[in-house]
């Protein structure tokens, strides 16, 4: 008798500990600002959103914080973007001037989360549009590394003009204006296949007049290109305890 | 001698227990103070979302008629939650009111699929996020406000506080909480 009791006990801890664990959020890097949990980000992005967002919050407390994800665990992107919103404290605590991008791999789904400081600056409409201007069309295609740069750079720039703070070398970076309207996207699958094609022609001509060699040196160069070197620097940043109201919008694609 | 060190012992347990009662009561008030005040500053906040999207609601109205002038019933049916909401008294009632005036919208942005003009629309596109952002920070606005009103209401309803509670005048706060099926407006099926 005694023992089922224990048991029982012992499974009803563990039932209402998987229940507390199971809405728990992963914690931030000591990076802060750059989260990539699915791996999908470049060194370089990564660094220049740390250059960016590092001394942007030394000046104004802004923070704007990218988190990827493999998934959601179920949960819809709004609810799972402002609970990581509140738990990590982003942005300034009394101005609460944080910004999240955040990216579920799985799910498709994106969306930018606005702290109540910054909803003047960036109106859920705005963020919409940054999303259709910046990061869709570069996701359809599978660039997910210049769909977040493009519109990590856009949000940036806008915070800089809220701020009163220089935003040309920031504006100067973004090369990733990609609007994805939906007339264009048939067309632009036609060029990829056409290009796929010629591609491979390419390769079968090297293959047959040139042993290949080509072919060889161009997958050397993807595959020296795709080992990611990690190294955190160890500075260890964090939230400021900033909070957000639901504002922003999302986005599938 | 003994007899009255006793009675002193039993008068100084009397009067710590007063005062201890008392000052248990006297710091639960003052937390229910604060409490109270968090629970109208978040239920404030719930009505200046609210507002926001009755603002919004015209502008979209006017939007997609331009595009889909034939989907009068949809129309109506947000003119109705609408007017509702206007005359919601309670928080009980808001809520009712809210879940109504939520589905409609929602049907209104879903008719969107079947008009692909309306859909690709800059305007249409532009009111549609801000009408998400604003449906989505009312949906925090409410969980916040019912995290809020729990806290209040199990500290009132705590020992000693439940007895002096009503005294006070401190009503347990009202969830912000629809029944099952608000949302559901009666439609006319035309597939039949």
């Amino acid at each position: 008798m005694k023992k089922t009791i224990a048991a029982l006990f012992i499974l009803s801890m563990l039932l209402s500990m998987s229940v507390i664990f199971g809405q728990s959020y992963p914690s931030h890097t000591t990076e802060f600002y750059v989260n990539d949990f699915a791996g999908i980000l470049s060194t370089a992005t990564e660094e220049a959103i740390m250059n960016i967002s590092v001394p942007l919050a030394q000046e104004t407390g802004a923070q704007i914080v990218v988190v990827t994800v493999d998934s959601l665990e179920g949960q819809d992107i709004e609810s799972y973007a402002l609970n990581l919103f509140r738990e990590w404290g982003i942005g300034d605590a009394t101005k609460n001037n944080g910004l999240l991008l955040l990216v579920s791999l799985n799910d498709r789904r994106s969306r930018i989360e606005v702290g109540y400081g910054l909803e003047g600056a960036l109106n859920d409409a705005k963020t919409g549009r940054i999303q259709d201007d910046y990061l869709i069309g570069h996701f359809q295609e599978g660039n997910y590394d210049a769909g977040i740069i493009g519109t990590y750079l856009k949000l940036a720039e806008e915070v800089f003009i809220e701020y009163g703070l220089d935003e040309a070398a920031i504006t100067s970076q973004n090369v990733y204006y990609y609007p994805s309207t939906e007339e264009e996207e048939g067309n632009i699958r036609i060029f990829h296949v056409i290009l796929i094609i010629i591609g491979i022609m390419l390769m079968m001509l090297d293959l047959i007049f040139n042993r290949g060699r080509m072919t060889r040196v161009v997958l050397y160069m993807i595959v020296r290109n795709s080992g990611r070197g990690g190294g955190s620097g160890g500075s260890g940043f964090g939230g400021g305890g900033g909070r957000s109201g639901g504002g922003g919008s999302s986005r599938g694609w | 001698m003994k007899k009255g060190s006793i009675a002193l012992i039993v008068i100084a347990v009397v009067v710590l227990v007063i005062f201890g009662t008392g000052g248990m009561v006297v710091s639960r008030y003052n937390s229910l103070v604060v409490l109270d005040e968090e629970v109208s500053m978040s239920l404030s906040q719930i009505d200046n979302q609210l507002q926001r999207r009755n603002d919004l609601i015209p502008n979209l109205v006017e939007t997609v008629k331009g595009f889909a002038s034939q989907e009068q019933e949809i129309f109506n049916n947000i003119a109705d939650a609408r007017a509702r909401m206007m005359g919601a008294g309670t928080v009980g009632e808001q809520a009712e009111a809210d879940a109504q005036l939520s589905g409609a919208l929602s049907r209104l942005l879903a008719i969107s699929e079947s008009y692909p003009e309306l859909k690709s629309d800059a305007n249409f596109r532009q009111l549609a996020d801000e009408l998400a952002g604003t449906e989505n920070r009312i949906a925090v606005a409410r969980q916040d406000y019912n995290s809020v009103a729990r806290n209040f209401n199990s500290t009132a309803k705590q020992f000693p506080m439940n007895l002096f509670a009503r005294t006070f005048g401190f009503e347990s706060a009202e969830y912000f909480e629809a029944s099952e099926g608000a949302s559901e407006v009666p439609t006319v099926d035309f597939n039949n």
